[in-house]
């Protein structure tokens, strides 16, 4: 699908997306200029970072381009439930994760001077190898998550513009590549801020123009905003109503008590045909027969239709807030939070990280909704017999509005979504190889603080290359998205442990090696059982895997301290503010 | 105020399974005595239209063009923020903030490597951390402003003083001050 063909021939949304990427590379290179020339600064900016610049570095970073393009798709299929499922519950424990962790993460590594969570860890537990189990258990859930990325944006711009996928990875890795080489973490917050505010202009003006598109479909026609959004809906409870309730919609409802009747009256009728056809034959004819019973009317058997389902079970709904547990354990959130200037600078972050995600998902989830009306009622063709939910948003943009600014800004804001995460990502990768194996390695005396930027550097751009390297290999495995999906589960899993070893002064390494046992063994299990992320329906016990996983890997966590010798009290209470000296 | 606000998120988190409130909310309208005192004036039909209209599941309806139930989960977006906006306000842990500014000396070594020094001096990584003893002659520049610590002082990224006020160190230490993060000092350019 070639939105640019379908939107106009102007090439006006490619200008727009390389002037977006000159001024995004310009103030990379700006802010670069504030870099202070230390380690401290590289890693974490000095701990200098302001509450607005925080909120949107972190909420950035939180918000992939699954944000934009994912979340529509999965509206698509499942309908307004979407919206609860993932935008709510992540707003509620997003912020109870950035109060009850992020907080004291930030005070003990204020405290303490890590950089890292292995750092942490490792001190934690008492335990080098632990912090090296993790470490390598963290880059390699992060690496798919970062490959989706660079994937992600090279197919959208290959659907959206025709670009080569590989020119696109190329560029926007190197664009990331320049300003986090240069400035380290304050220029991923300063472009994280940039971008963040693009993706949710992105959302909203989105939202605008397409409800005015989706209204000119109805027989009203379009009007003010509120009366095209009111059209629209409508429009899709008349068409595809499933999509919007969570539960079984009325209409779906009575369309299928209608269907029972009907099928009822068929199956009534092939039974009174028989009585008939035996009557005829013994009666001699039609019109005897007809003396005794009157001949059954003709009935058409009906369409078979399904027992209705909601669009989400109960115990689907709730294990949904599973999802947003992960934010606890990945390490580039980890580094931003460290980047705070002071606790009282997270306050912004945990009051507005709810109502930002709400401002970003809830015009494409609508969308979304939108979009199966529109497909049902065989407006939207380009999507096929079996619609790629990840076309979705794209496809209402290019056939409805054929608007090429809109469609500039789309290309942008998902590219704005994309590469927050993965500035982060890159720069967080480079921080965890530099502070948690070369620097334990060679000792901290071992290098000047010039030379750790430098190495810290090399390892940023070496990531970024064997990044892109790996985007060019798996670009047409499909499996990468899926892999990438249930690494999220595996930041879950080891949630537990950041918890434990904040609040529970029982919490003990043997206890954080069984939660990471258990979960790396159930973990391969049920990746191999959903035929490797290939069955994006596969759940345990009608949950989302990473409910169970999670679950048993806190349990293991908690049989595995008790079982242990308790850690030495003096050697963990620096840890814990009430009992530190 | 903590265990209040506490009780607010999990009741967040309850109604947030909003499957409930819908049936709920019919079987309410249902009964008679939760019937407005102006529906026993209505005739018989009137009536029974006006208990059935909200005795159905009214997540589907739609309001301003969304569905009631995205109105709900919108609504309870808001809540969640309102909570926090609690919880910043009056469960703060302000004890925790001190904890970090105070920054534990005695325990901990600098991790900073902070000045452009390449010799080995007490500024240990790791877990074998010379004590902080002498820590003002590891080239930190910061000492804490009385106000914010009863204990020693500077910070073991020696750079954690960005947003208060420095006093001058004396110089005879070693290095220049000014690990990362100090941002009222100069501080010398990674691979000068």
């Amino acid at each position: 699908m070639n939105l640019l063909a379908a939107a106009s021939e102007s090439s006006l949304p490619l200008w727009m997306v390389g002037a977006y990427l000159v001024a995004l590379l310009g103030l990379g290179i700006f802010s670069s200029k504030l870099f202070r020339g230390t380690s401290k600064d590289y890693f974490v900016a000095s701990r200098s970072i302001g509450p607005f610049m925080l909120l949107m570095s972190v909420f950035g970073t939180t918000m992939t381009g699954f944000a934009l393009v994912g979340s529509t798709g999965k509206a698509f299929m499942t309908g307004v439930a979407t919206f609860g499922a993932v935008a709510v519950w992540s707003g509620m424990i997003h912020s109870s994760v950035f109060f009850i962790i992020g907080t004291r993460l930030w005070a003990i590594g204020k405290r303490l001077g890590y950089v890292t969570q292995v750092q942490f860890f490792r001190e934690r537990f008492q335990s080098h190898t632990l912090g090296t189990v993790l470490f390598v258990l963290l880059v390699l859930f992060i690496i798919p998550y970062l490959l989706i990325g660079i994937i992600s944006a090279g197919k959208f711009m290959q659907g959206t513009a025709g670009l080569d996928p590989r020119l696109t990875g190329l560029v926007i890795c190197g664009v990331v590549l320049t300003y986090v080489f240069l400035g380290g973490v304050r220029s991923a917050a300063w472009a994280n801020t940039f971008q963040t505010l693009v993706f949710m202009l992105t959302g909203v003006v989105a939202f605008a123009m397409i409800a005015k598109a989706v209204a000119a479909k109805t027989d009203e026609g379009p009007g003010t905003f509120l009366q095209n959004v009111k059209r629209s809906t409508e429009f899709v409870e008349e068409h595809k109503p499933a999509r919007l309730a969570r539960g079984i919609h009325p209409a779906t409802l009575a369309e299928y008590q209608e269907y029972e009747t009907s099928l009822g009256k068929y199956e009534e009728y092939e039974s009174l045909k028989d009585t008939w056809g035996a009557l005829v034959q013994d009666m001699g004819g039609e019109e005897l027969a007809a003396t005794v019973m009157e001949k059954p009317e003709p009935v058409e058997k009906p369409e078979f239709m399904a027992s209705p389902k909601p669009s989400m079970t109960k115990l689907l709904w709730i294990t949904y807030l599973f999802i947003p547990l992960s934010i606890g354990m990945f390490p580039h959130v980890f580094q931003h939070w460290l980047t705070a200037k002071s606790a009282k600078t997270f306050r912004l972050a945990i009051v507005a990280h709810p109502i930002c995600i709400a401002v970003v998902w809830l015009p494409c989830v609508i969308i979304g909704t939108w979009a199966a009306g529109l497909y049902a009622a065989g407006k939207l063709p380009v999507l096929g017999e079996s619609p790629n939910p990840s076309a979705v948003l794209g496809a209402v943009v290019g056939e409805l509005v054929q608007n090429p600014w809109l469609t500039g800004l789309l290309m942008i804001g998902v590219l704005a979504a994309i590469m927050s995460s993965l500035d982060s990502q890159f720069a967080c990768l480079g921080t965890m190889f530099t502070n948690d194996i070369i620097l334990p390695w060679k000792g901290k005396d071992y290098f000047s603080d010039g030379e750790i930027v430098k190495i810290a550097r090399y390892f940023v751009v070496g990531v970024v290359v064997v990044a892109y390297l790996l985007s060019l290999a798996l670009m047409k495995t499909a499996s990468v998205f899926n892999l990438g999906m249930w690494c999220f589960s595996g930041f879950t899993a080891l949630f537990p442990i950041v918890f434990a070893a904040l609040y529970w002064k029982r919490a003990t390494a043997v206890g954080a090696y069984a939660c990471i046992a258990v979960t790396a063994v159930l973990w391969v299990l049920w990746f191999h059982e959903s035929d490797y992320g290939e069955n994006k329906d596969f759940f345990v016990l009608g949950m989302l895997p990473m409910a169970p996983l999670t679950i048993a890997s806190a349990l293991a966590l908690i049989i595995g301290s008790l079982v242990s010798r308790a850690p030495e009290e003096r050697q963990i209470n620096k840890f814990f503010p009430n009992k530190a000296r | 105020m903590r265990y209040f606000i506490v009780a607010l998120v999990v009741s967040l988190a309850w109604f947030h399974q909003d499957w409930f409130i819908w049936p709920f909310l019919g079987e309410l309208y249902e009964q008679q005595n939760y019937v407005p005192a102006f529906v026993n004036d209505l005739s018989e039909d009137e009536q029974l239209a006006y208990t059935a209209a909200f005795a159905r599941n009214r997540e589907h309806e739609l309001v301003m063009g969304l569905p009631l139930g995205v109105h709900f989960q919108m609504f309870l977006s808001f809540a969640t923020a309102a909570v926090a906006l609690l919880a910043v306000w009056k469960a703060w842990p302000t004890e925790l903030e001190r904890w970090a500014e105070a920054g534990n000396r005695g325990n901990r070594g600098d991790r900073d490597r902070g000045r452009g020094r390449g010799r080995g001096d007490r500024n240990r990584g790791g877990r074998n951390r010379s004590r902080g003893a002498d820590d003002k002659n590891s080239g930190r520049s910061t000492e804490r402003s009385a106000k914010d610590d009863s204990s020693r002082s500077h910070s073991k990224e020696g750079g954690d003083t960005s947003d208060r006020p420095r006093r001058r160190r004396r110089r005879g230490g070693r290095g220049r001050g000014g690990s990362g993060g100090g941002n009222s000092q100069s501080q010398p350019k990674a691979g000068e």
